[in-house]
């Protein structure tokens, strides 16, 4: 009888939601942790790219900072990896 | 009968014979300095005495090869250093000029050609694009009108997907924060390259050439040393020159003082001085790569 009881059906969903709060819970917390790393690691002030871009829309470069640049690269093209915009 | 006869026992001692002396050959060639090098261990685990050997090894091999005097230093991390670069975005133009003094500085190959650093020329009115950056700009002279530029190396990260992937454990982060290459152990499998969000690993898909009279005989084991054909290499920050307290040689060439480097632990560095009153900014945040390397706007 006991047995029976063991596994039924209600007994069964209360270890399945257990086992998914407990699986997604974890990584929430694995997540949580590594984004936190990342702010408590270098405690500095963070510029967006945003921010970025309008402080990059107001650059201005003087006449006498123009000099002639090194030759471009031969190779074709840099990595994908870094010409790209996706993640 | 044919059968009975391919399993005489004349037959069997010519092939085993044969065998006998086959791996007499090839036991010879173990002792090669090539052989040794295949089964060298991964740096990390070596003993001093195991480095010291290998490293009057390597100078006496590049002495040769290279007809000048080869230096190949083991430079272990600095206690309580961790290295830190901020470039400055409203200085940099874009000249190159940091390009080839890291070429020459780190024994880069000229042909085909390797550039740890790579200078992205973008658009002010798109911002931070990389999409439609441009490696290849030359014009007359830069700064062009509306571009700016944005050079590129290895972010050194304190969470670097490079490491985690690597299946051969050939790359590791020292203390110091410099993510290095043991080019022996490095078997050539890319996936380094694959990892790197930012382009910064690179492949010797042949056998690296750069002319005697331009070699740096001034090297460090997990820097600029010679590289093979068929490893992965990277910047590491000039380590044969960082670890003896010297600036990267980006730092030293920049015309424009845009390029600023130095021991964030330190608090009377400049790099903090920078991490402390300005507010910096790193590429591909959104990967938690967690770069050591800022750009920052100085004006």
């Amino acid at each position: 009888m006991a047995k029976e009881n063991n596994n039924s059906r209600s007994t069964f969903l209360k270890k399945l939601t257990m086992a998914f709060v407990s699986v997604f819970g974890l990584g929430l917390a694995t997540f949580s942790f590594q984004k936190l790393q990342g702010f408590i690691k270098p405690g500095f002030k963070s510029l967006s790219k945003t921010e970025a871009n309008t402080h990059i829309s107001k650059l201005h470069f003087s006449e006498v900072m123009k000099i002639k640049p090194e030759s471009p690269p031969k190779f074709q093209q840099t990595s994908e990896r870094l010409q790209t915009n996706e993640i | 009968m044919q059968k009975g006869k391919n399993n005489s026992r004349r037959d069997f001692l010519k092939k085993l014979s044969l065998g006998i002396g086959g791996s007499a050959v090839a036991l010879s060639a173990c002792n090669s300095p090539d052989f040794d090098d295949f089964l060298q261990k991964n740096f990390k685990t070596l003993s001093k005495e195991d480095i010291d050997e290998i490293i009057l090894n390597l100078e006496k091999k590049y002495s040769e090869k290279y007809g000048k005097k080869f230096s190949v230093s083991a430079e272990p991390a600095i206690d309580n250093t961790l290295f830190g670069y901020a470039l400055d975005l409203s200085r940099c133009i874009g000249c190159r000029r940091c390009v080839y003094a890291c070429v020459d500085e780190n024994n880069q190959s000229r042909d085909p050609q390797i550039h740890w650093i790579t200078v992205l020329q973008m658009d002010k009115e798109k911002g931070i694009d990389y999409m439609h950056s441009d490696i290849h700009y030359n014009p007359e002279l830069v700064p062009e009108e509306g571009h700016f530029y944005v050079p590129v190396a290895c972010q050194q990260c304190a969470n670097p997907p490079c490491v985690k992937v690597c299946p051969a454990t050939a790359t590791w982060q020292e203390p110091d924060g410099i993510v290095v290459v043991d080019y022996n152990w490095c078997i050539g499998c890319r996936y380094c390259m694959a990892a790197c969000p930012y382009g910064a690993r690179h492949f010797n898909w042949s056998e690296p050439i750069v002319p005697d009279e331009e070699m740096n005989p001034i090297s460090h084991y997990l820097g600029n040393r010679p590289r093979p054909k068929g490893v992965v290499e990277k910047c590491t920050f000039c380590i044969q020159r960082v670890r003896e307290g010297k600036y990267p040689s980006c730092v030293e060439i920049c015309p424009t003082g845009s390029r600023k480097f130095g021991n964030m632990l330190d608090p009377e560095s400049e790099i903090r001085y920078i991490l402390e009153n300005k507010r910096v900014l790193v590429l591909k945040a959104e990967l938690n790569t967690q770069p050591n390397f800022y750009y920052f706007f100085g004006v």
